[in-house]
């Protein structure tokens, strides 16, 4: 029993089932439905911080020692280096037990699993975001990341495209207003039906301000997060626009348990979301079978 | 030392190091398992009924224990005590070297260290087949029942030398070759006509397994000859016909010596629990099904095909090895009698006759 992780380091490395010990330092309620939280997570030892090295795109096995772990895709930037975010909706027993927890308890974070937005394709290239609901964490990551200083100068404009039902129902509000004036940046809210309050932003389904808004393909990449319906409607609009298959980037979700390709029920046909994926582009994918 | 004579009766001789298994009768109701006890070795089996794996990915095993009173602290458990496997079938011992290929840190850069410890501290002899039974299609897969991937060391029967009978030992990699020379006081030494005197009955045995099931299809000259005619025919109806009779038991996925796919899941009392691993099954609708409810293989066909497209198209574009080894346990152990020779054939028949017009 007396084997801490955090006087052997070394087993974690050797060991990709073993999650590092983290704490929760904040938890932020989200949206009015109060069923998505975002955590905030500081590492408890200062060599598993270093050890977890991420980009954005990549996601985790959150671990709730007694309850079980799930992946989430990692809602902050490498750039933000001091805590980790996830943003959880309340669905299962482990979210539960997220929900029910209070700052500073302490549970486990495995990973950085699976790859990345294709960041070096990216460099150079204006960068097209489009996406709804809360599969928006991961591109929360990646504007995070593409406005930092020392990386604004390698990506060209950025056109964000956000939508939800509602406007209680958008992430990350204090990030959303602060990008309002970010340079490079130009930030689209939507919601899905007028709502019966103030609203300065766009009013429809995405896919239909998309088609609105009219973003140019050129020298463009499309990085597309969101529920699957909005996803089916999306890329034959980003195809009207004229993105090419290959520029069209989708990020996939599946049951998982090891996030390491060994456990067996994340495939889509030969690929395996957790470690070939969770970014696919269209092209990749089209020629998967539909099992996601 | 490459090989050498060694009498049956001497075989439990060479437990000792860790924990011994071999097949016996134990349980009283014919079926033959890998048991303990050396006294108990049987050598007129097919083959034991729960395939080897289970000694390297068991059916439940802890991956940590915790303690979160306090402060929470993870412990993984010990190093696994050493095995020696004696007079499992060549069949088994490939189906390990096919979970090497799943396990080893050459798939997608990630070591399972759990199964990997296990392999590296156990030694496998297996021991040929002479009467392959009538399910049996190793040869198909590319195996054989003399088959040498997987094991340490290969034993097979020689005409009595003494009354007890005796084995021919031979070594097929650098841990079998040193085991033999840490025990070469229980040997005698073996000149190559004894090696060909036991060769000619491996080859009659292997000459049957081709004559009975003959599939079609050997994996053996082209690994990739099933995937070639099933990746083409992923949406194809028979998928339906061949799912018709199944009733989602997952038996087979137990029974097959390569299916590996597990379930972690936590069991805590108070302030200590364990992350566990258990066998699961991509047989079961709760395998992939979402927290959502959505699920990506809903239907019984989805998930038969996912068997086979994993085995014969999936593993080979991933692992580059096929997950079968043509024991026929699946099919001996199938409520509904569905056969994995007739899902082969259906696939080869097809793209034969595709060809042909």
């Amino acid at each position: 029993m007396k084997s801490p992780v955090e006087e052997k380091p070394a087993i974690t490395a050797a060991n990709p089932y073993i999650p590092y010990p983290v704490r929760i330092a904040d938890i932020t309620i989200e949206n009015e439905a109060r069923d998505l939280k975002t955590f905030k997570l500081v590492f408890e030892n200062e060599e598993d911080r270093k050890a977890f090295r991420y980009l954005p795109g990549q996601f985790a096995e959150v671990s709730v020692l007694g309850t079980g772990e799930s992946p989430f895709g990692i809602a902050s930037s490498p750039t933000e280096q001091e805590y980790v975010l996830f943003t959880v909706k309340l669905t299962g027993s482990v979210t539960a037990e997220l929900h029910a927890s209070e700052a500073g308890r302490r549970i486990g974070v495995r990973g950085p699993l699976g790859n990345t937005f294709p960041w070096q394709r990216l460099e150079g290239r204006d960068i097209v975001i489009v996406s709804g609901g809360f599969a928006f964490t991961t591109l929360r990551s990646g504007i995070t990341y593409m406005l930092d200083p020392s990386n604004r100068g390698k990506y060209g404009d950025i056109f964000a495209l956000y939508g939800a039902r509602s406007p209680g129902e958008l992430l990350y509000k204090k990030e959303l207003a602060a990008w309002k004036s970010a340079a490079g940046l130009r930030l689209h809210l939507a919601v899905d039906r007028e709502p019966g309050e103030p609203w300065d932003g766009k009013v429809g389904l995405v896919p239909n301000v998309l088609r609105e808004l009219g973003p140019s393909a050129k020298n463009a990449i499309a990085l597309v997060c969101g529920p699957p319906i909005m996803i089916r409607f999306t890329i034959p609009v980003l195809q009207e626009l004229g993105f090419a298959k290959e520029d069209i980037i989708l990020s996939l979700e599946n049951r998982m348990k090891c996030g390491i390709g060994k456990c067996g029920r994340c495939n889509v046909g030969a690929k395996y979301v957790c470690t070939d994926g969770p970014v696919f582009s269209f092209a990749e994918l089209e020629k998967l079978p539909p099992e996601y | 030392m490459d090989r050498g004579i060694i009498r049956k009766s001497d075989i439990p001789k060479l437990a000792g190091r860790g924990r011994f298994y071999a097949p016996g009768r134990s349980l009283g109701d014919g079926s033959c398992e890998l048991v303990e006890n050396p006294a108990e070795i049987v050598y007129d089996f097919s083959n034991v009924r729960v395939p080897l794996k289970q000694l390297f990915l068991p059916q439940t095993e802890v991956l940590c224990t915790y303690d979160f009173d306090q402060v929470t602290e993870v412990s993984i458990p010990a190093e696994p005590i050493p095995i020696l496997v004696f007079g499992c079938r060549p069949c088994d011992a490939r189906a390990l070297s096919q979970l090497d290929a799943v396990f080893g840190p050459e798939n997608k850069g990630y070591a399972d260290p759990y199964f990997l410890k296990r392999r590296e501290s156990s030694v496998v002899i297996s021991l040929a087949c002479n009467s392959p039974c009538p399910t049996c299609f190793c040869t198909a897969m590319g195996g054989g029942p003399a088959g040498t991937e997987g094991a340490d060391l290969l034993a097979r029967e020689l005409a009595p030398l003494a009354s007890d009978g005796a084995l021919l030992l031979e070594a097929l990699s650098d841990k079998g070759r040193d085991f033999l020379k840490s025990h070469g006081s229980l040997l005698t030494e073996a000149g190559p006509e004894v090696l060909e005197e036991a060769k000619k009955s491996s080859a009659a045995a292997e000459a049957a397994v081709r004559k009975a099931n003959d599939l079609g299809v050997d994996l053996g000259a082209d690994l990739s000859a099933l995937k070639k005619h099933m990746d083409p025919l992923f949406d194809d109806e028979r998928w339906e016909e061949l799912t018709a009779s199944c009733v989602g038991c997952g038996s087979c996925t137990y029974l097959c010596p390569t299916c590996h796919c597990f379930d972690i899941a936590d069991e805590s009392r108070l302030y200590k629990g364990q992350r566990i691993r258990t066998w699961d099954s991509c047989q079961f609708p709760l395998f992939t099904k979402h927290a959502s409810g959505h699920n990506p293989r809903k239907t019984k066909r989805e998930r038969l095909r996912q068997r086979f497209m994993h085995k014969f198209s999936y593993a080979v574009e991933n692992t580059g090895a096929a997950l079968c080894v043509g024991c026929g346990r699946c099919i001996t152990g199938c409520p509904v009698n569905l056969d994995i020779r007739d899902v082969i054939r259906s696939f080869v028949k097809e793209t034969t006759r595709e060809i042909a017009s």
